[in-house]
């Protein structure tokens, strides 16, 4: 059986699992990012993994590069956030509902928590500590796939204790919530208060008509009162049609009376047609054959 | 349109032209082509009439608009606009009217096959003709006639042995066409239907006497053999092959008649008629009046027998039978006078027709004796009357929808029964008829001019179930939201399973045919006659208001046998029982009886009830006469007392033949660990209503707690809190997986909550949290908090899990004003995933807004209908034994078991749980769900407020709303008409959208439902319900799925709060307390799948039983089927997602990986998996 070693320019590094007859199979590639914004540039690390088993964490590529390139010392392992959901995307619901900024602090966990959103299913992106390790193992694992050598894979071992303590795991201690929770909260307000600040220096400015920017008290983005605008201006305007309609008198002319009734007649002679129309479909259907 | 017209118009045509074609109904000899001719005729009238519309169509738009009915027409033409407004109401009736002229299109007898039939007809009179004449035979004489082996007189019970006058066969004196083919209003039948032919014996065969004794009956007897003995040769010869038999008419044993059937031919030249499925029906009639019709009154006796008795009881059923065997003729007569006078006549008797056949009921005694002629007669009775002063009840003008609604109004409010209709069939004369409160407590319809009961053959128990059937019917009539045509004249509703709520098979055994002696053979003719009427008393008697219905039929009456037998060899001795119950009282413990005082009575209710009467003091202080019954293990109280009466009263062991299968299967349902469980009637809600008290406890001291926002409601939201979880709450069963309780938390109004949806459910575990603090230290209650992933990409909801010291868990859920808000403001922000973050919206809204309302409605729907409750759990158990349940949100599942209970038509109500699940099965087995929305009016009743004058102050579907509902659902499947997005469409008032709980559901899923209850129907159908069978129903079909995992995980079965199958509950302690860590006992099982799912769940659709504590050895399995889309060859690319291999020789395509997703699949269970088994 010749299988290709490599598609689309990931190479295929086949791995065998435990107790198994036959191969899963691993693509991989360099990991390459826009470095534009990223800091701390992972870039030129970083190997990009797909298709892996499932229950991959960072011990197991740890054990697993041990095996194939000793050395190799693993940095950090981002592992999508849908291997453990059914769904094809992520949605982060805190961004679709507010656009408060948050505190830099916490920008860096929030940032890799973005990555694993963006991370396809079964998919990781595996970063080394420096230049070195990741060359080590790029090329290792090269090797394998170019041997198309099956290498056994460090599989993580499941049972029942583990469904177990999933179950635990979902009670949560009080304690630690409670300080997470106000720590949230905490991490919340802040940035509340800044954007309300950022807010209330925009009023300051004279724009060039000479116009200033009207918030209220309660105001705390500035999309906030754009799409409250928008509202207002929809609001009034039924609010106007609804008071000139209810001056309208409907029935004063002979020619409104009598429109009245065609529209009536008409509307009767339109339901009968669509009856017409449901009856002939249900023929259609054969729908009257009472046996 | 133009054509639509012309039906009308053609209505009208036929009417004109019909006179000729009609008018020799009763020489059709002299009909030759006529009726032929006349037809063609017609149809070019048709065609001109079309091109005539078509210019009037261009004309005036008013006119235009006038024309389409006949309704609208006379409407419009008086420019009446406030009738017209009402087009809700005009609506119905005019596409009900659109649905009544498609039905008689779709039924009417065939033109080819009405010209084949009436050439058959003429050389069988040709035939007649030919018959040889006989006088003056003896009856020795007579019986060698014939050769006993060929052709045997068929003399009635008791066959003659000596007899002092004479047989003889002259021609008769009139051949005539009479029943429906001669009136014109027969229907196509797919079984076939038959052609009456009456041939009239010529009146100087007869003396003024010969009514008695079987005299007339016996000449008619020899009349008819001998026409027999020469029509075999005569049909023969003149290239009519047919089979001729006798056939007792209507199941009339003093009735037989001449059936001829044809017999298929190679021969060309022969008259064949089998494939229009006819029979023909020669039968042989008196001439009319040739007896003194006074002398054959209901209440004259015209059977001499030698009694002891000063007087001879009366022989109604023999007299009716004389008279009516001298009134063919006469009647065709009559009912041809209404129908010239009536347009629409024909058009309605054929709709009574139809509808009388969906239902069971037709002219032959076993099938209740209430058939299209006695509709027809009734029909004509009520056109010159039927009220109290004889004022008119139809009038000449109706349409066919008016007449038949009229019709079904008589039969539904007037009772025949205890008084009667009284109407004279004398043509001419209008004699108006009368209803007569007091009658003669057998139903009745009084011909005065012919002395004849037209109800003769009707039992009290057959026109009960009538009076119920229009009941039922005249409901749907009234019905204005809803299109209910389907119901009244489509559906066949004559499956007994469905149509009563409990089933009994009694075989009689033969030492009981001792009992029906002289005396009752005069009066009731035949012994199964006998033994029903017998029966019918005695459960009437027993069940008193336990039973709406008591309906009893021999099971096959053969009413076909060959002519050289006198009369049918095989008898059957089974009897169906159905019986209909009233829900509020068939599970009474007590029968009570008179009070102490009335001597006379108490003697009565003693002599019935033999030694088990008792006298009691009830709480009231009154002293009654009564019966206590004792529910026996699992057998319905109902059937005990039944068991009980027949013994005593029938035949001492007869409770040993009465079967019942069906009632088996509710305890199919599983035995609760309570203490209480084992006299428990099905109906009980007791665990339910602890549960419900432990709430309400819990609730008081929520309430109470000093928290820094107040509380504003605690509403409950899960399926054990609305009487409808598979298993019954049992305190302390942690492995239930319904053991936790959901409930929603909503806090008074507030401002403050933060606008941004991770820190607004960050906020709400703080307070979680600070009541958890306090129910901890100051209460019984433990509590502790959990994450929850029900509204997938939040992941930050907690939940507080509450532990009550009665045994209960609840999980507190909170709901705020803002989150409605927030979601929405998160489907309108997202541009792309909007379809997805629509399904987030959903998944809210289902669990924190529908979940409430929905509990609300169904545990008060479950209280009104006191068999909803064990119903919902059996469908569930079944469900889930077919793996499915697993797939259905409890929501889902319970609205559709709802169903029967607020839309049962064209059955009725269930009131036993075999019912109420083949009810279930049956409407899914049929509901094309690609086509048809459910749309539930969740209310108590479902009669027809139509004469309610507060129609706004009722909570049912408006018209408007019902509309709306509608609409949502076409608007749904015109983007989506092959149901691949979504299936089901269940819209009430609670959720209009239609989809709240069905969004979820998968085509194969929801396809497979539709197989499984197809399957279980016909099973149920074809071989009944046998212990074997109810077990197949129960049993999953595996082999359908791609892989078969089978599992194994610590027992849970006493856990789940379930009694073990197969031991001794003293042997089982019941559950007192909790377990230290409660996740040691929950279903592992269930992690499983769940990861499978998370894992696996784009490529695979996976199903387990839910409830794991059910199987008997802790086992389970988990299946699954390949999403047919995963399984095709691939680009390669980053977002497949699924575990792929590459293909061979290909740089860009890679194909699934089943071996390796197996293995994984294996390798994630662990010691949980005990095999797994992948179809090839």
């Amino acid at each position: 059986m010749v299988l290709a070693t490599e598609i689309k320019g990931y190479n295929v590094l086949p791995v065998s699992l435990p107790k198994a007859q036959t191969t899963h199979y691993i693509y991989f590639k360099k990991h390459e990012t826009r470095s534009t914004d990223n800091q701390k540039n992972s870039s030129g690390r970083s190997i990009f993994l797909c298709n892996l088993p499932i229950g991959t964490t960072t011990s197991t590529l740890k054990k697993f590069f041990q095996e194939v390139a000793i050395g190799a010392t693993i940095e950090t392992f981002v592992a999508s956030l849908l291997n453990d959901c059914p769904e094809d995307v992520w949605i982060n619901l805190t961004k679709l509902t507010s656009d408060l900024e948050f505190n830099p602090d916490l920008q860096s966990a929030r940032n890799t928590n973005d990555e694993a959103a963006r991370l396809p299913k079964n998919c990781g992106v595996v970063t080394f500590v420096d230049k070195s390790a990741f060359q080590l193992a790029y090329t290792a694992i090269r090797k394998l796939s170019a041997a198309r050598t099956v290498s056994s894979w460090p599989f993580s071992t499941y049972d029942s204790k583990y469904f177990l303590n999933h179950y635990k795991s979902q009670i949560l201690d009080a304690e630690a919530l409670s300080d997470a929770v106000s720590q949230a909260l905490v991490d919340f307000d802040r940035a509340e208060q800044e954007s309300r600040d950022n807010l209330q220096q925009q009023t300051q400015l004279v724009d060039e008509d000479g116009f200033t920017l009207v918030v209220g008290s309660h105001r705390k983005t500035k999309a906030g009162i754009m799409g409250k605008q928008k509202l207002a201006a929809t609001v009034e305007l039924d609010k106007a049609n609804t008071k000139l309609k209810k001056k309208e008198k409907e029935d004063f002319y002979r020619f409104q009376l009598r429109q009245r009734k065609k529209d009536e007649m008409n509307e009767l002679l339109q339901k009968f047609k669509l009856d017409q129309e449901k009856v002939r479909l249900m023929r259609e259907k054969k729908r009257f054959r009472p046996y | 349109m133009a054509k639509r017209r012309l039906s009308e118009d053609g209505v009208e045509a036929r009417a004109e032209t019909g006179d000729i074609e009609e008018n020799d109904f009763t020489q059709f000899e002299e009909n030759e082509n006529g009726s032929r001719e006349v037809d063609s005729e017609e149809e070019d009238d048709d065609d001109e009439d079309e091109e005539d519309e078509d210019e009037q169509v261009v004309d005036a738009a008013k006119t235009h608009t006038g024309r389409p009915t006949k309704k609208q027409k006379k409407q419009l033409s008086a420019q009446d606009i406030q009738v017209a407004r009402e087009t809700a109401e005009l609506f119905k009736s005019n596409i009900f009217k659109l649905q009544i002229d498609e039905l008689i299109k779709e039924v009417r007898i065939k033109d080819a096959h009405v010209a084949k039939i009436e050439k058959v007809l003429h050389r069988l009179h040709d035939l007649i003709a030919k018959v040889p004449t006989v006088e003056n035979l003896t009856l020795q004489q007579a019986e060698h006639q014939f050769n006993s082996k060929k052709v045997v007189i068929p003399f009635p019970d008791p066959k003659p042995t000596k007899l002092n006058y004479t047989f003889s066969y002259l021609p008769p004196e009139e051949v005539s066409l009479v029943g429906s083919f001669g009136l014109k209003t027969g229907i196509y039948q797919s079984q076939g239907s038959s052609i009456d032919v009456a041939l009239t014996m010529p009146k100087e065969l007869f003396q003024a006497k010969d009514y008695l004794n079987y005299r007339a009956l016996y000449k008619r007897a020899f009349y008819l053999a001998h026409l027999a003995e020469h029509l075999v040769p005569l049909t023969k010869k003149n290239n009519l092959p047919v089979k001729i038999s006798y056939h007792y008419l209507n199941d009339d044993v003093l009735c037989p008649v001449l059936r001829i059937e044809s017999i298929k031919t190679e021969n060309p030249d022969d008259l064949s008629f089998h494939k229009t499925k006819f029979t023909i029906n020669l039968i042989v009639a008196f001439p009319f009046g040739v007896f003194d019709s006074k002398k054959l009154l209901p209440d004259k006796n015209s059977i001499r027998v030698q009694s002891d008795a000063d007087e001879l009881p009366p022989t109604p059923f023999y007299n009716s039978s004389i008279i009516s065997m001298s009134a063919y003729g006469y009647y065709l007569k009559y009912l041809y006078t209404n129908k010239k006078s009536t347009e629409a006549f024909k058009d309605a008797c054929k709709m009574g027709r139809l509808w009388l056949q969906q239902r069971g009921f037709g002219s032959s005694i076993n099938k209740g004796g209430f058939g299209h002629f006695e509709f027809a007669i009734l029909m004509s009775a009520l056109l010159s009357g039927g009220g109290l002063s004889g004022n008119k009840t139809l009038l000449h003008g109706f349409s066919s929808y008016q007449l038949f609604k009229g019709l079904i109004k008589y039969l539904a409010t007037m009772d025949l029964n205890s008084g009667y209709l009284s109407f004279s069939s004398l043509i001419g004369e209008n004699i108006s008829a009368k209803y007569k409160p007091e009658g003669f407590d057998v139903p009745t319809i009084y011909d005065k001019n012919s002395k004849l009961n037209i109800l003769w053959k009707m039992t009290q128990s057959s026109y009960r179930e009538l009076q119920f059937q229009a009941n039922e019917t005249l409901n749907l009539l009234n019905d204005v939201v809803k299109d209910r045509f389907d119901a009244i004249l489509l559906q066949k509703s004559d499956f007994d399973q469905m149509r009563f709520d409990m089933v009994l098979n009694l075989s009689v055994p033969d030492e009981l045919y001792d009992s029906f002696g002289p005396l009752e053979k005069i009066s009731f003719v035949t012994y199964e006659s006998y033994l029903k009427n017998k029966l019918y008393k005695i459960l009437k008697n027993a069940l008193g208001e336990r039973a709406t219905l008591i309906h009893i039929r021999n099971e096959k009456s053969s009413n076909i046998y060959p002519i050289h037998k006198r009369k049918p060899t095989n008898i059957n001795n089974n009897y169906i029982i159905g019986i209909q119950l009233n829900a509020d009282e068939c599970d009474k413990l007590v029968t009570k009886g008179p009070n102490n005082d009335e001597q006379e009575l108490g003697a009565k209710f003693r002599s019935f009830w033999g030694s088990r009467a008792s006298l009691r003091r009830f709480k009231d202080g009154t002293i009654q006469h009564c019966v206590v019954w004792t529910s026996q293990g699992n057998e319905p109280i109902v059937l005990s007392i039944m068991k009980y009466a027949l013994d005593l009263h029938l035949h001492p062991d007869i409770s040993q033949h009465v079967i019942s299968e069906s009632a088996r299967i509710a305890n199919k349902l599983p035995t609760p660990l309570l203490p209480s469980a084992s006299n428990q009637v099905t109906t009980s809600l007791a665990s339910f209503t602890n549960l419900r008290s432990a709430f309400e406890n819990f609730n008081k001291i929520l309430t109470n707690l000093d928290l820094p926002l107040g509380l504003k409601s605690l509403l409950p939201a899960s399926a054990a809190l609305r009487f409808s979880s598979l298993l019954q709450p049992v305190p302390f069963a942690t492995s239930n997986p319904d053991f936790w309780n959901e409930l929603i938390l909503q806090f008074e109004t507030s401002t403050r909550w933060p606008d941004e949806i991770s820190a607004l459910e960050k906020t709400k575990t703080a307070f979680l949290l600070k009541i958890s603090e306090i129910l901890n230290s100051e209460t019984t209650y433990k509590s502790f908090i959990t994450k929850d992933s029900t509204v997938t990409f939040n992941e930050d909801i907690t939940l507080l899990n509450v532990l009550t010291p009665e045994g209960y868990g609840f999980r507190l859920r909170v709901l705020t004003e803002r989150d409605e808000v927030l979601y929405l403001r998160a489907v309108a922000n997202a541009d792309k995933q909007k379809a997805l973050v629509q399904d987030v919206y959903l998944k809210f809204n289902r669990t924190y807004l529908g979940a409430v309302k929905h509990t609300r409605t169904v545990s008060q729907l479950a209280h009104h209908f006191q068999y909803y409750s064990a119903t919902v759990r059996l469908f569930k158990l079944w469900l889930d034994s077919q793996l499915l349940l697993y797939h259905f949100s409890d929501e889902l599942v319970e609205l559709i078991a709802l169903k029967p209970f607020v839309d049962p038509a064209p059955y009725s109500v269930p009131h036993s749980v075999e019912n109420g699940l083949l009810q279930i099965l049956h409407f899914l087995a049929n509901w094309n769900w690609k086509e048809n929305s459910l749309i539930l009016d969740l209310v108590k009743s479902n009669i027809a407020s139509d004469e309610e004058p507060n129609l706004k102050l009722s909570d049912r579907l408006s018209i408007q709303s019902y509309r709306i509902i509608e609409q949502n659902f076409d608007k749904i499947r015109k983007s989506d008409p092959s149901g691949i997005k979504s299936q089901y469409f269940i819209g009430s008032k609670d959720d209009p959208s239609g989809i709240l709980w069905s969004n979820e559901l998968t085509l194969p899923i929801a396809t497979r439902l539709t197989a499984l209850s197809r399957a279980a129907i016909q099973l149920v159908k074809t071989e009944g319900l046998s212990d074997k069978n109810l077990d197949l129903l129960f049993t999953p079909a595996l082999k359908d799925y791609d892989f078969v995992i089978k599992v194994k995980s610590a027992n849970i079965t006493a856990s789940s709060g379930i009694l073990p199958a197969n031991t001794f509950k003293n042997l089982i302690t019941p559950l007192t307390s909790f377990p230290d860590d409660i996740t040691t006992q929950y279903d592992l099982i269930q992690a499983y799948v769940a990861e499978l799912n998370d894992k696996f769940g784009n490529v695979i659709i996976f199903s387990t039983r839910k409830f794991t504590g059910l199987s008997d050895d802790s086992t389970n399995v988990i299946t699954g089927i390949f999403v047919p889309t995963a399984l095709s060859k691939k680009k390669f690319g980053v977002n497949l997602g699924i575990d792929s291999k590459p293909v061979e020789e290909s740089s860009t395509e890679v194909v699934i990986n089943r071996e390796g997703l197996f293995n994984q699949i294996t390798l994630l269970g662990g010691e949980l998996v005990q095999s797994i088994k992948i179809r090839k």
